[in-house]
C-alpha cells in the first residue's frame, strides 16, 4: 500500500488539495462549463508537456518547446497558406515539428553536446526563421479548421480536449505498451547500463527529441486554434511551464521515472492552481510564487519519498 | 601557479591538480581560438567602428554584468551544479536597491537575499537531492515573484554610490572594465590557486571519491551556489547603477546568457572541466558576436539565426562521453 501511495505523482495529491480547497471556497469554480473552459485552456500546455515527457524520462531536455510552437503559430497564420486545403497546412506544421525534433536529436546524439545548450540554440534559430518567414508582422489568416481544432466543441466536450486525451493515449502506449518505452526509462536511467545491455541508447534519444518536436507542433497548433491570430511570442511560457508539468506529474531526470498520466495531471493542476488565483485576484508576482512553491514542494517531497 | 599558493602538505590532491590542469583547460584553448578568429574577421569587415575607443568603452560597459554571473555560473557548472536563478537573483537586486530605503542599509540587505537564495538553492540540490534545473526553476519563479512584488514597474531610484560606479570613466578607462577585471582575477584566484578550487574540481568530477580523500564535497557544492548568487546580486547592483534607477525584469535574459557564457568557454556541464578562464573566452564571444553583427548591420532577424549556429556549432566542439543533459 505504501508503494502504491508514493508511486503516484505529486499532481495527484496536489489536484485532490486544489479540488478540495475549490469546493469549500469556489464552488462555482467546479462547475461542469468551467471545467470545460479549463480544459480547453490547458490542452496546448498538455501535449506540448506529454512530449517533454519524453525526453525528460530519456535524461534529456528540450528547451526549444517554446520557440517551436510560436514558429507553428507563424506558419498556420501566414497568408500564403490560405489556398492550399486545411489538412496539408496542418502537416506542414507537423512536419515543422518533426524536422525540428530531428534536428535537436541529431545535434545531441550525433555530436553530444549538452542537450541544454543545443535546444537553447535551435530555439534562438527557430525564433529568427519564423521572424524572417513573418517579416516580423504575423499574419491573421487562420484556416477554419486550425481554429476548430482550438476552439470546436464536440457536445459539451472541447475538441482541444479530446486530442490531448488522443495524444495521452499515444504517449501511455509508446511509453508502457512498446519496447521503444523500455528503451527510453533504460536508457535514462543508467545510459552506459543500457549500452552494455544492447539497447541503442542514441537512437531511442534521438527518437525521444523527435517525438517531443511533434508534440510541441501538435500543441502550437491547437494554442493557434484557441488563439485565432499570429502572435510573435506565443508559447514563450511553455519552456518552464512544461518542464514543471513533467515534474509534477513525477518525473525525475535521468530517474528512468515519468508517466503520461502524471505528465496530464501535472498540466492539470498547473493551470488549475493559476486560473483559482485569478479567481482570487492574485496577479503576476503572486502566481510566479505559488508556482515557484508548487514545484519545489512537490519536487522535495518527491525525492523524499523515492528514497525512502 | 606559484609555489606559495599550493596546498601546506603537497598530497593526492595536489597532484591530481598539477596533472589535470592542461586536460581540464583544453576547451578554453579553443574558444580563445574561436575569439580571435571573431576578432581578425572584424578587422576585416568592420575595422573603424569596431575597433573605436568609444565602441570598446560601450561594450567593457555593457559585459560586467555577464561577466560577473557567467563567472559565477562557472562555479556551479564546475561543481557539477547548474543555476538556472540567477537571472531572477538580478532581478530581485535591482529592486531591493531601489527601495525607499536608506543606502547603507539596501546594499548588504540585497546580498544577504541573494546569499539566502543560494543558500536555498544549494540545500535543495545537494542535501534534498533534487535535481539542480528543477529547484532552480522553482526558485528562480519564486524569486522573480518576489522581485515582482517589491517593484511592480521599472522605476526607482538607485543609491548614489552606484551610480557612480557604474557609469563614466576611472583614470580613462571605464569603470565596466574594473569590474570585469576584478570578477576574473577573482575568480581565477580562487579556482586556480586555492585549495578551495582543487576541491571544487575534485568534487565535480566525482563527489563520492572526493568525499573519500576527505572532501567535504556536500559544503562545497553547497558554497558554489551561494557565490553564483552573490555574483548575480553584484551583475543586479552594476546594472542598477547603469541605469541609475531598478527594473524587476533587468535579468531575465541574463540567466540562461550566464550559461551560454560558461558552456562557450569550454565549461562542461557534467561537472570538473573547464574554468573561469574559458569563460573570459565564452564571455567575450558573445559579446563580440552581439556587437559585430549590430555593426555590420546585420538585420535583427538574421542575428537570432547566426547566435544560435554559433553556439550550436561551438557547444558541439566540446565533445563528451555521453549524450544527454
Amino acid at each position: 500500500m505504501r508503494r502504491f501511495l508514493i508511486s503516484l505523482p505529486p499532481a495527484f495529491w496536489g489536484l485532490i488539495v486544489v479540488c478540495v480547497f475549490a469546493a469549500l471556497t469556489q464552488p462555482q469554480f467546479l462547475s461542469l462549463p468551467f471545467l470545460m473552459i479549463l480544459l480547453r485552456q490547458a490542452a496546448p500546455l498538455g501535449i506540448v508537456a506529454l512530449g517533454q515527457t519524453f525526453v525528460v524520462a530519456n535524461r534529456s531536455l528540450d528547451l526549444s518547446v517554446g520557440a517551436t510552437v510560436a514558429f507553428v503559430n507563424l506558419i498556420v497564420s501566414h497568408a500564403m497558406w490560405s489556398g492550399y486545403p486545411p489538412a496539408f497546412v496542418v502537416a506542414v506544421a507537423l512536419g515543422a515539428g518533426l524536422v525540428i525534433g530531428l534536428v535537436n536529436g541529431l545535434l545531441v546524439t550525433v555530436l553530444r553536446a549538452s542537450a541544454v545548450v543545443v535546444t537553447l540554440g535551435t530555439a534562438a534559430i527557430i525564433t529568427g526563421v519564423g521572424f524572417l518567414y513573418s517579416g516580423g508582422a504575423p499574419g491573421s489568416s487562420m484556416d477554419e479548421l486550425v481554429k476548430w481544432l482550438g476552439r470546436g466543441r464536440v457536445g459539451i466536450m472541447p475538441v482541444s480536449g479530446l486530442i490531448w486525451l488522443g495524444f495521452a493515449v499515444l504517449a501511455w502506449i509508446v511509453l508502457r505498451r512498446l519496447t521503444l518505452g523500455r528503451y527510453i526509462f533504460a536508457a535514462g536511467d543508467n545510459p552506459s547500463a543500457a549500452t552494455y545491455t544492447g539497447i541503442p541508447v542514441n537512437r531511442t534519444l534521438l527518437v525521444s527529441h523527435v517525438l517531443s518536436g511533434l508534440f510541441a507542433a501538435s500543441g502550437g497548433l491547437i494554442l493557434s486554434g484557441l488563439v485565432g491570430v499570429g502572435s510573435l511570442n506565443l508559447g514563450a511560457d511553455y519552456v518552464l511551464s512544461s518542464i514543471a508539468a513533467v515534474i509534477l506529474g513525477g518525473a525525475v531526470f535521468g530517474g528512468g521515472a515519468g508517466s503520461a498520466v502524471g505528465t496530464v495531471l501535472g498540466a492539470a493542476l498547473l493551470v488549475m492552481v493559476l486560473n483559482l488565483l485569478t479567481v482570487f485576484g492574485v496577479d503576476q508576482p503572486g502566481k510566479l510564487i505559488v508556482q515557484g512553491l508548487v514545484i519545489s514542494v512537490a519536487a522535495i517531497v518527491y525525492q523524499q519519498g523515492r528514497r525512502g | 601557479m606559484t609555489p606559495q599558493s599550493r596546498p601546506a602538505r603537497p598530497g593526492a590532491l595536489a597532484r591530481f591538480s598539477q596533472d589535470a590542469f592542461w586536460f581540464r583547460q583544453r576547451g578554453a584553448a579553443l574558444s580563445f581560438a574561436i575569439l580571435l578568429a571573431m576578432l581578425l574577421l572584424l578587422a576585416v569587415v568592420v575595422p573603424h567602428s569596431f575597433y573605436s575607443a568609444t565602441n570598446l568603452s560601450n561594450l567593457a560597459g555593457q559585459l560586467a554584468p555577464l561577466f560577473l554571473v557567467s563567472l559565477g555560473q562557472t562555479f556551479v557548472l564546475l561543481g557539477a551544479g547548474f543555476d538556472l536563478s540567477v537571472g531572477a537573483v538580478i532581478s530581485l537586486s535591482s529592486a531591493i536597491l531601489t527601495l525607499d530605503l536608506a543606502g547603507p542599509v539596501k546594499i548588504p540587505l540585497a546580498l544577504a537575499a541573494a546569499a539566502t537564495v543560494g543558500l536555498v538553492n544549494g540545500w535543495g540540490c545537494v542535501y534534498l537531492r533534487v535535481h539542480p534545473i528543477i529547484m532552480t526553476l522553482a526558485t528562480s519563479s519564486i524569486v522573480q515573484g518576489v522581485a515582482l512584488l517589491l517593484l511592480p514597474t521599472p522605476g526607482g531610484v538607485a543609491p548614489p554610490i552606484l551610480v557612480c560606479m557604474a557609469s563614466g570613466t576611472f583614470l580613462g578607462l571605464p569603470v565596466g572594465l574594473y569590474w570585469i577585471v576584478a570578477a576574473c582575477a577573482a575568480a581565477i584566484w580562487a579556482v586556480h590557486a586555492t585549495t578551495y578550487g582543487i576541491r571544487l574540481y575534485a568534487t565535480g568530477q566525482n563527489p563520492l571519491a572526493a568525499w573519500m580523500s576527505g572532501v567535504q564535497a556536500p559544503r562545497i557544492r553547497v558554497s558554489t551556489y551561494v557565490i553564483s548568487a552573490l555574483m548575480a546580486a553584484l551583475a543586479g547592483a552594476y546594472l542598477t547603477g547603469r541605469l541609475a534607477s531598478g527594473d524587476p525584469n533587468v535579468g531575465s535574459a541574463l540567466g540562461l546568457d550566464s550559461v551560454l557564457g560558461a558552456a562557450l568557454g569550454g565549461t562542461l556541464l557534467s561537472g570538473g572541466v573547464g574554468g573561469p578562464i574559458g569563460t573570459i573566452a565564452g564571455v567575450l564571444i558573445i559579446g563580440v558576436l552581439n556587437n559585430g553583427l549590430n555593426l555590420a548591420g546585420v538585420s535583427p532577424y538574421y542575428q537570432f539565426i547566426v547566435k544560435g549556429s554559433m553556439l550550436v556549432l561551438a557547444v558541439s566542439l566540446f565533445r563528451r562521453k555521453e549524450a544527454g543533459l
